[in-house]
């Protein structure tokens, strides 16, 4: 008799669990599987949209490996990254500490640099052409007061420069914010028990802080990582991918090739490349920094 | 905050917005697309906008064809994506204007638009209007998919009050004399003799190279034989002018500033006709003393100024349920005089007919619009872009090839021209002629 | 004399904060001033320097009216999307999410593994077949279009998911003994005890819906359906020397946003304590 209610009851449960996740499922099915299938699809064939796909083979895979601006938007990639890690995480680190040290007004300073997130690509891409341009406030300032001038998004050595720098105005509170709480969660005794073995301030923090906040740091890389391969509207909007390509993104040209020369195939094609690539830095990264921490 | 009260009208907002996108959806299910009417999408551009509002309005209410509804080209990106993407989703619309002579060939290639020669009425219609030689710019193999609506010279407009100040009493009009003109008056990040370089889109070519080839060569045909033809010397003596002017900081390259030709800071800049209008409203002193002026040319020019023509028209989409009512509405649009002038009053620029300078109506215009007469006298000699179908390609190649190089100094001039012509031709390989 | 803290280094340390803060908050500052002035003297004049007004937002609002390119009308689009979006993210994710923690049943660890592996996707590699997904639909150039990739928020369910499990299940149980469906459960007892998340999710909804781009760019053709963020990019491209009313637009576009930050901020920041496990 049991085993009759233990079976009706599961397959009741059963059915409620799945009930309940069938939104998820549909979901999937239609934005996760459907997209992966088509992906595959179009990944071997040639179509412009346009009538039925053709079998391509690995043509498009080919087209892919051996065009130039392929491989130019993943190296501006990496120019983004090694420009735009070290700015956010250092100045997040010090608006941590600050953060930390601040008795008034902690959270005015706070929203401050937090808020900065909250501004639509569209928007603050606007803003910050038009305050990096030539006769904008920031060079104005310069010109001022130091005599020369910069041109922020006009040369092919700046223009990633300065997508880098309003990228991390962005997110620096973010990221900031996730470090600072990290750093409330080290207990004080660590602090008072190094304080009596003599440890200064400076080493205190590399000694002692920066090891404690392991998972905040990785959380912070994989974000800064995945943002790096999806950075879009302030090309798109800024700068077109010039000057010289140089800000031309892998998102930039598999829209472009997508919507502009109508080949969704190579689109489709780099975009599973470029999961792939940006899969492999993300675990080398963890590899590399991720550590086992325990806060005895 | 009264907690209830908060709870209540957040209720009331939550079912206001649901409702809505239910409508919507029902709306969407109803309409698709209105068969009853005629889809009409113009270029974004404000004055284009007022003519048509006027234009469309007249139609519908003479009653002799079918409503038609207008609306703007989408341009987040460029309208040639906006309406390839709208092909591609099914929702392009019966009639669309803004269609350069580059991207009908491509619209012809994806077969999607309506060869008007087949229309009733369409030759008699060309030749009313003097259309003849402005055709053949448009013809492929045969067939013609454009009404084109108008023909802009592309020429420089110069700050006459400034020029003035620095002791020229008109503007510059071969390279030597802008070079003696910038000696004299740049300043740098302060003040600049002219802009060359229009910006990083692919159509901002049509401004500079292309315009300076068409001139510096009287309007030889930059692609031939489905070839590149611009390793030679024209393009040599253009691109050691452009090559001197940036080395010298001579031309302004900040693309972002949209305000130094007004301000005063910028002495010469491509603009188009459309701006007569926008600076009577936003710069009208400035206005006053703008001098119009053609292409600058190589020292050695002599005779008739040619220039590039940024000159644009209507196709009919083969999607239309019914071509003959979208030709009606064209024939009739098109064989009124009274509109070309309408066309001519709000933009300024000049429509696409032959008979600019011979027709009384017209003279009679420009006798009192003299910065609009500046361009009409340039219809002539003013040529279309080549008919490629990846134009896109090609001009984006001219960009990184030949401009780009120059500018940041990562190539000469005859290393940019070869290079540029290898690749061009390398786009150019997989086309059909 | 332990009580002295307010020492010399913390006025300094205040001072630079504070002036940072203020640093930090200067391009909102410059975007709000510019809107107020005529677009010939933004460039000209110092962000406190007037003449101020409110020309710009006036202009913006009838002249797009007037080239069928409804300002008024995209900010209605954009806050139903978001809205709609919104609230159907919290709550199918907190269904979902219950189920996924909470109830037991059959291939429930395996729909939790897949959740996981659906997160090591970034979202824009399928922006190609999700368009091709949405022609095949017939549902381009409508609103469901807008919002639907944002119905279900992968990562949402994921951290709804983790707030749950450590949300006791002693709860749960003595609601089950008084008779609770479950879905009662859900949204009279887990929602409100797990406030904090569900606001940080609602939050990144709200802002990622309101200031997607790309996708909303390439999905709508029609202006009447367009959302704030894809017209003012519009109006970027080619009225690009209407300064004024530009920054006007960005300012209407960001708003929103700031207000949803601030009053918000505390939940906010304790969500940000939590998601931290």
């Amino acid at each position: 008799m049991k085993k009759y209610t233990n079976t009706s009851m599961t397959a009741k449960k059963t059915l409620k669990g799945w009930g309940f996740s069938s939104v998820y499922i549909i979901f999937s099915l239609l934005f996760f599987v459907y997209p992966v299938v088509w992906m595959l699809i179009l990944m071997f064939s040639k179509w412009n949209f346009i009538g039925e796909p053709k079998w391509n083979g690995f043509h498009n895979i080919v087209r892919v490996l051996t065009d130039g601006l392929f491989w130019q938007s993943i190296l501006n990639v990496f120019r983004f990254m090694v420009m735009y890690i070290p700015l956010v995480f250092i100045s997040s680190v010090l608006f941590a500490l600050g953060l930390k040290k601040l008795k008034y007004g902690k959270t005015f300073v706070a929203l401050s640099f937090f808020v900065a997130q909250a501004a639509p690509g569209v928007a603050y891409s606007i803003i910050f052409s038009k305050i990096f341009s030539q006769d904008g406030p920031m060079n104005a300032f310069l010109y001022e007061h130091f005599g020369f001038v910069i041109p922020w998004f006009d040369s092919p050595t700046f223009a990633m420069l300065s997508i880098a720098l309003i990228v991390t105005w962005k997110f620096v509170g973010y990221y900031g914010i996730i470090l600072y709480s990290g750093m409330n969660a080290i207990p004080q005794s660590i602090y008072e028990a190094a304080d009596i073995d003599g440890a200064n301030g400076v080493k205190c923090f590399f000694k002692i802080t920066l090891p404690l906040l392991n998972s905040q740091m990785v959380m912070i890389m994989v974000l800064a990582i995945t943002l790096a391969f999806g950075v879009f509207t302030e090309a798109f909007l800024i700068t077109g991918g010039g000057p010289l390509n140089s800000t031309m993104t892998p998102l930039l040209v598999m829209y472009n090739s997508a919507f502009r020369k109508l080949d969704p195939t190579f689109s489709a094609t780099m975009a599973v490349a470029i999961a792939i690539i940006s899969y492999l830095v993300i675990i080398i990264t963890r590899k590399l920094i991720e550590k086992e921490v325990d806060l005895v | 905050m009264n907690n209830k009260v908060t709870k209540w009208i957040s209720a009331v907002i939550v079912v206001a917005l649901f409702a809505w996108y239910v409508i919507s959806i029902i709306n969407n299910k109803e309409q698709g697309r209105d068969p009853n009417v005629l889809t009409l999408w113009i270029a974004p551009q404000d004055v284009q906008a007022q003519f048509w509002s006027i234009v469309v309005d007249d139609w519908n209410k003479s009653g002799l064809g079918m409503k038609v509804v207008y609306n703007t080209i989408q341009t987040s990106g460029s309208s040639e994506e906006s309406i390839l993407n709208s092909i591609v989703s099914n929702t392009n619309p019966d009639i669309c204007d803004n269609i350069f002579a580059g991207f009908v060939a491509q619209l012809a290639e994806l077969k999607s638009v309506q060869n008007l020669k087949e229309f009733e009425g369409f030759d008699e219609l060309v030749k009313s209007r003097q259309m003849g030689t402005i055709m053949k710019g448009w013809e492929k193999n045969g067939e013609n998919y454009v009404m084109p609506m108008y023909s802009n010279p592309i020429m420089y407009w110069w700050r006459g009050d400034k020029l003035k100040e620095n002791g020229w009493d008109k503007p510059p009009e071969t390279y030597s004399e802008l070079i003696k003109l910038a000696k004299k008056v740049t300043i740098p990040h302060r003040q600049y003799a002219i802009k060359l370089f229009v910006g990083r889109n692919w159509w901002d070519r049509w401004s500079d190279f292309i315009a300076y080839y068409y001139a510096a060569s009287d309007g030889q045909p930059y692609i031939v034989d489905n070839k590149a033809s611009i390793d030679n010397q024209y393009s040599k003596e253009i691109l050691n002018f452009y090559n001197e002017a940036f080395s010298n900081n001579w031309s302004l390259i900040d693309v972002s500033i949209s305000e130094a030709f007004w301000q005063g800071t910028l002495l010469g800049e491509i603009h188009g006709p459309w701006d007569i209008p926008y600076a009577q409203n936003t710069y009208p002193e400035v206005l006053k003393s703008v001098i119009i002026s053609p292409v600058l040319v190589p020292d050695s020019h002599k005779g008739l100024k040619y220039t590039l023509a940024d000159t644009k028209g209507l196709v009919i989409f083969k999607t239309c349920q019914h071509p003959e009512e979208a030709w009606k509405f064209l024939r009739w649009l098109f064989s009124q005089e009274k509109y070309s002038m309408l066309w001519l009053e709000k933009t300024e620029m000049p429509p696409a007919r032959g008979d600019l300078m011979t027709n009384p109506i017209f003279q009679e215009y420009y006798k009192n619009h003299p910065y609009s007469k500046a361009y009409a006298e340039y219809v002539g000699t003013a040529l279309p872009p080549a008919l490629i179908t990846n134009t896109i390609d090609v001009q984006q190649a001219m960009t990184n090839y030949i401009m780009e190089p120059l500018m940041y100094k990562t190539g000469t001039v005859d290393s940019c021209l070869k290079i540029a012509t290898k690749k061009i031709n390398d786009m150019l390989e997989g086309n059909e002629l | 004399m332990i009580k002295k803290k307010i020492g010399f280094w913390s006025i300094i340390v205040h001072i630079i904060m504070f002036a940072l803060a203020l640093f930090w908050l200067y391009p909102y500052i410059w975007m709000l001033s510019a809107s107020l002035k005529s677009t010939a003297t933004i460039m000209t004049t110092n962000f406190w320097q007037g003449p101020f007004s409110f020309e710009n937002y006036q202009f913006i609002i009838e002249s797009s009216e007037r080239v069928h390119m409804s300002f008024l009308r995209s900010l209605g689009n954009s806050i139903l999307v978001t809205a709609v979006a919104t609230i159907f993210v919290v709550l199918f994710s907190s269904i979902v999410a219950y189920a996924f923690c909470k109830m037991e049943f059959k291939g429930r660890s395996f729909l939790n593994k897949l959740v996981i592996f659906q997160m090591v996707f970034p979202t824009f590699m399928f922006m190609v077949p999700q368009f091709i997904l949405m022609r095949s639909l017939h549902l381009l150039n409508t609103y469901s279009a807008l919002f639907l990739p944002y119905v279900l928020s992968i990562g949402g369910i994921f951290m709804i998911s983790q707030s749950f499990r450590s949300t006791p299940n002693d709860y749960i149980e003595a609601a089950k003994i008084d008779g609770a469906t479950d879905l009662w459960i859900v949204f009279k007892l887990m929602m409100p005890l797990n406030k904090a998340i569900i606001t940080i999710v609602a939050l990144n909804v709200f802002v990622g819906v309101w200031n997607d781009f790309m996708w909303a760019m390439i999905v709508t053709s029609d202006y009447d359906k367009m959302t704030l963020a894809v017209l003012l990019a519009t109006f970027f491209k080619q009225y690009g020397n209407y300064m004024g009313p530009l920054m006007a637009g960005s300012t209407i576009l960001t708003l929103p946003m700031l207000i949803g930050f601030f009053i918000f901020r505390k939940r906010l920041f304790e969500g940000m304590n939590l998601s931290l496990k």
